[in-house]
């Protein structure tokens, strides 16, 4: 019933009435214009905000990609997990041989490797400043080891004690370890990594929601009078609040442009050390950029999390 | 068409613009709101278009309260009407032009239309070689008649004009007042308020005289230009 009150026009009105999707195109593809108008106007501030946004994107976006480029390290960190089986004093190297020989056979094992206890002894003299306490000794307290390493299909903690276990039951073993320790704590360093990286994401998201709100309150009250009169002759919410919502997803969207870039030069200077990484663990790892469906995403997100800083800036000011 | 019951508006300075105001205007009709300044015609106009609200009473139109208009029944309400206002409301930052064509963007016409409604609308308040210029370089009067263009160049059912010839000569308000004859004898409803009564002394049009915000009606005659 209200309605017709409020529409009525002239009998003689010559403008003709617009259909809805003509409308629609409109009032948006004039949003659009008059949001770059007004970025345009003020083009340090502009600038200086997408800059903000771009620091602020930058850095999650860098790490994600330093991660991802990273996660192969640990399977091949699994892969080097090795399990050390100490034989008994009473087993001759030929048995131990034959035994290395049983072993490599077993589809959950992959390399084998026989120690004598004499090669031990060696090693040990090599490798410490025990030499004469050791010559000293009566005889060798170094038991023979055969190092086992896990096959390719024999990945994680559970199927290495598995095999441990297994191992343990043989009557040649002693005793067998499993050098799982420093790959633990080297996942659990990377997980930590992974997870203040998502939790340092959602802050820098609010950051960007909170740049874009600040410069679209600030563009709120140079613009007080346009959206004041724009109302006076009948505009409704929307179409006040549709530049401003366009000037937001335009500052994410340009912010996300020069975040790219410096997530590309970023990429670009940290490839040799990635690639020195690499060769210290013999992995195929290497440092990759942004996807097209990872870019588009990162685009995607920018322009709707400006477009909300804007909503919540502008909302309130109509 | 419109129509107050019983209105009354206190600002919150205290300040009694209106007391309990009744009237009545029909579709189509011209009627000429006087008094002096201070008097109440501006509240007048503003509670019409939706920019204040009363403290009493009730302003209807076409049987519903105005004070009841969702806001986008608000935003309607305003495309159906245009406003000139005593100090013209412009885009400072806007050429002529756009400050014209505001209310065509609003209704989403075409530019093809848009440039030709409002080329014509300059061409009727005199400012067609001015379409380019920014407000801040035209004089008073100039801006005062960009406010009337814009106020006219959607064709709206209602028109409500506070002291609009306020900033011009004795010519151009003639001009101006034509211009308004013409949308009234196409059909609109004007109020036109106006403290200038050797303006409108030969006009034989209803008039509503304001008095330090009481409402006298003085006299009613049947319109000579009205359609």
């Amino acid at each position: 019933m209200a309605r017709n009150a409020a529409n009525t026009r002239g009998p003689s009105s010559s403008v003709p009435v617009v259909s809805l999707p003509t409308r629609f195109m409109r009032f948006h593809v004039r949003a659009l214009k008059e949001a770059a108008h007004r970025l345009f106007t003020t083009p340090v501030t502009s600038f200086m905000t997408m800059l903000a946004i771009a620091v602020a994107l930058t850095l999650p976006t860098a790490m994600d990609v330093v991660i991802r480029s990273l996660s192969p390290l640990s399977h091949v960190l699994q892969q080097n997990a090795t399990l050390s089986i100490f034989l008994k004093s009473n087993i001759s190297d030929d048995a131990a041989e034959k035994m290395a020989e049983r072993l490599r056979k077993l589809p959950q094992v992959g390399q084998v490797e026989f120690i004598s206890a004499a090669q031990a002894l060696q090693d040990f003299k090599a490798a410490s400043s025990l030499g004469p306490a050791l010559d000293a000794l009566a005889e060798n307290p170094l038991p023979a080891t055969l190092i086992v390493t896990p096959s390719g299909t024999t990945v994680g903690q559970h199927a290495l004690k598995q095999l441990a276990d297994e191992l343990s039951v043989l009557p040649e073993a002693e005793n067998v370890r499993v050098d799982v320790a420093w790959i633990e704590r080297a996942q659990a360093v990377l997980r930590v990594i992974a997870n203040a990286m998502t939790a340092l994401s959602l802050f820098f998201v609010l950051t960007v929601v909170i740049i874009v709100a600040n410069t679209v309150r600030l563009s709120c009250g140079l613009y007080r009078d346009d959206v004041r009169i724009a109302k006076l002759v009948g505009a409704n919410d929307a179409y006040v609040l549709r530049p401003f919502l366009y000037m937001g997803a335009l500052l994410g969207l340009f912010g996300a442009i020069l975040a790219i870039g410096f997530v590309f030069l970023a990429v670009w200077g940290l490839a040799p050390e990635v690639d020195t990484l690499a060769r210290l663990y013999n992995a195929n790892i290497s440092i990759k950029f942004l996807g097209w469906s990872e870019i588009a995403t990162l685009l995607a997100a920018a322009i709707g999390l400006g477009a909300a800083g804007a909503w919540i800036a502008a909302a309130k000011h109509l | 068409m419109i129509r107050f019951d019983h209105v009354s508006k206190r600002y919150p300075t205290g300040q009694a613009a209106l007391r309990d105001v009744s009237f009545s205007i029909e579709k189509n009709e011209w009627v000429f709101i006087t008094g002096h300044s201070g008097a109440g015609k501006s509240t007048l106009i503003k509670l019409i278009a939706c920019i204040e609200t009363a403290s009493s009473g009730v302003v209807s139109l076409n049987g519903h309260g105005l004070d009841r208009l969702s806001r986008t029944q608000l935003a309607r309400h305003r495309q159906n009407m245009g406003v000139i206002f005593q100090h013209p409301t412009l885009l400072h930052d806007q050429p002529v032009f756009d400050n014209v064509a505001l209310p065509l963007r609003v209704a989403a016409l075409s530019r093809r239309e848009i440039e030709r409604s409002v080329l014509t609308a300059l061409d009727q308040v005199g400012l067609l070689d001015r379409r380019h210029a920014l407000p801040a370089a035209l004089s008073g009067g100039e801006q005062q008649r960009v406010g009337i263009a814009r106020a006219m160049v959607a064709k709206p059912a209602l028109i409500l004009a506070d002291e609009p010839t306020g900033n011009l000569d004795a010519s151009l308000s003639k001009n101006m007042l034509e211009l308004l004859f013409t949308l009234h004898r196409s059909g609109a409803t004007v109020l036109l308020a106006t403290h200038d009564l050797t303006l409108i002394e030969d006009l034989p049009y209803r008039r509503l005289h304001l008095a330090v915000g009481l409402l006298e009606e003085r006299l009613v005659l049947k319109s000579e230009h009205g359609a």
